[in-house]
């Protein structure tokens, strides 16, 4: 579980080497890069907003606050997440799988 | 306007070092926002309820005054709002509280004696209230008490579900707003949304921090600071429709969850009935009163 963070700020904790490399058309993450591997957000379990401590950057008495949206995921590297296709022959009670691609039009 | 919503729950800057809006520029923005009806609970006092009267007769807004007290504890809180024709009684028990107590905190004692006011007001229970501390230790048996030992000094008790989209496990997540809305919908309780008003615009944030900071007598830190995020401000009705959806899916989840049979994505097949337990203030008559 990772938390991804698309506004990166440049507070400390934000990973060096995080880049979001799939948003969609409402600005949601779909995939990210994270140490060199490429993940698929699988499902979002919550976000959130926080904003920042203002009060510690202040620029000649100017007041800036920024908001950031969180999203914690639950997210797989690609190419770990495979469609298999799981036989049960009822007649010889035996079990068979094998890979399969998935079938988009029913 | 029949979509419009009814903010509940709104501190304008007579809440003192609380809130930070007038109630001048809070009834113009709901003109605005064409809502038909609007509330002002502010905290321990009802000193702007006059010109927020005025301001809302000359934008043909129908004000609904309330006042959100400590309640038992100073940390706990109530808000009350006064049912339509019953704007006295508000005042009398207002008036009851602040002669008979030093620090004007509502009291069982004190509901007792004042029943005959009491009973012409509504009650919300809202993230601050005991109810609800209670709910988010998970003691759900203690909840519904604290909602039984009030439930007849009052015409309605509702619960108060507030969602500041803060992270889970704060007071005002969605995910906390859920677990009240699941509780109130178990036990049959009346559940609203508000939003808790404090400011006028999201960019206000900054202000409430001083205010808060202000009234401990401190310095603006972690320590003192609040809130979370800038949600505290007079949304529009389609905002707090949007937020209603979020918390009965919330709800739904924790629903599914004790329950234990519905799978995670089973959740949205129940979650219509959820939407409409949670009153959005507009649909119910019982909640616009005039002073």
């Amino acid at each position: 579980m990772f938390e991804g963070k698309l506004t990166s700020s440049n507070g400390g904790n934000t990973p060096a080497q995080t880049v979001i490399s799939q948003v969609s058309e409402g600005g949601e993450p779909v995939e990210f890069i994270y140490n060199g591997v490429r993940f698929h957000i699988n499902e979002k379990l919550t976000t959130w907003l926080q904003t920042n401590d203002w009060w510690k950057k202040l620029d000649q008495g100017e007041v800036k606050e920024s908001v950031s949206k969180y999203w914690q995921v639950e997210a797989a590297p690609i190419g770990v997440i495979t469609t298999f296709e799981i036989e049960f022959n009822q007649e010889s009670n035996s079990w068979r799988i094998t890979p399969s691609s998935r079938v988009k039009n029913k | 306007m029949s979509n419009s919503f009814t903010h509940l729950s709104i501190s304008s800057g007579y809440s003192f070092k609380y809130g930070s809006a007038h109630p001048e520029q809070l009834v113009e923005r709901a003109a605005q926002f064409k809502m038909t009806s609007l509330a002002l609970t502010d905290q321990n006092n009802l000193a702007g309820a006059i010109r927020f009267a005025q301001s809302c007769e000359s934008f043909g807004i129908k004000p609904i005054l309330g006042i959100t007290l400590s309640f038992i504890q100073k940390s706990s809180k109530i808000t009350l709002l006064a049912k339509s024709g019953c704007l006295s009684s508000l005042y009398r028990l207002v008036s009851g509280i602040n002669t008979n107590t030093s620090d004007g905190v509502l009291t069982i004692e004190l509901l007792e004696r004042f029943n005959q006011y009491s009973k012409n007001l509504i009650a919300l229970l809202g993230p601050q209230s005991s109810l609800n501390k209670n709910l988010t230790n998970r003691k759900e048996a203690a909840a519904l008490s604290n909602y039984q030992l009030i439930k007849e000094h009052f015409d309605t008790v509702a619960i108060e579900c507030v969602s500041h989209l803060e992270r889970a496990g704060n007071l005002r997540s969605t995910q906390a707003a859920g677990k009240s809305l699941a509780f109130a919908i178990k036990h049959q309780i009346p559940a609203v949304i508000t939003n808790q008003v404090r400011m006028l615009e999201k960019s206000d944030g900054p202000v409430i921090d001083v205010l808060d900071a202000n009234r401990k007598l401190s310095f603006i830190g972690s320590a003192t600071v609040e809130r979370s995020n800038g949600e505290a401000y007079l949304k529009d009705s389609a905002s707090m429709g949007y937020l209603a959806d979020q918390i009965a899916r919330a709800a739904g989840e924790f629903q599914s969850a004790s329950r234990g049979k519905y799978p995670a994505g089973a959740r949205d097949h129940h979650y219509w009935p959820i939407r409409f337990h949670l009153l959005l203030p507009n649909c119910c008559p019982n909640y616009r009163c005039s002073p």
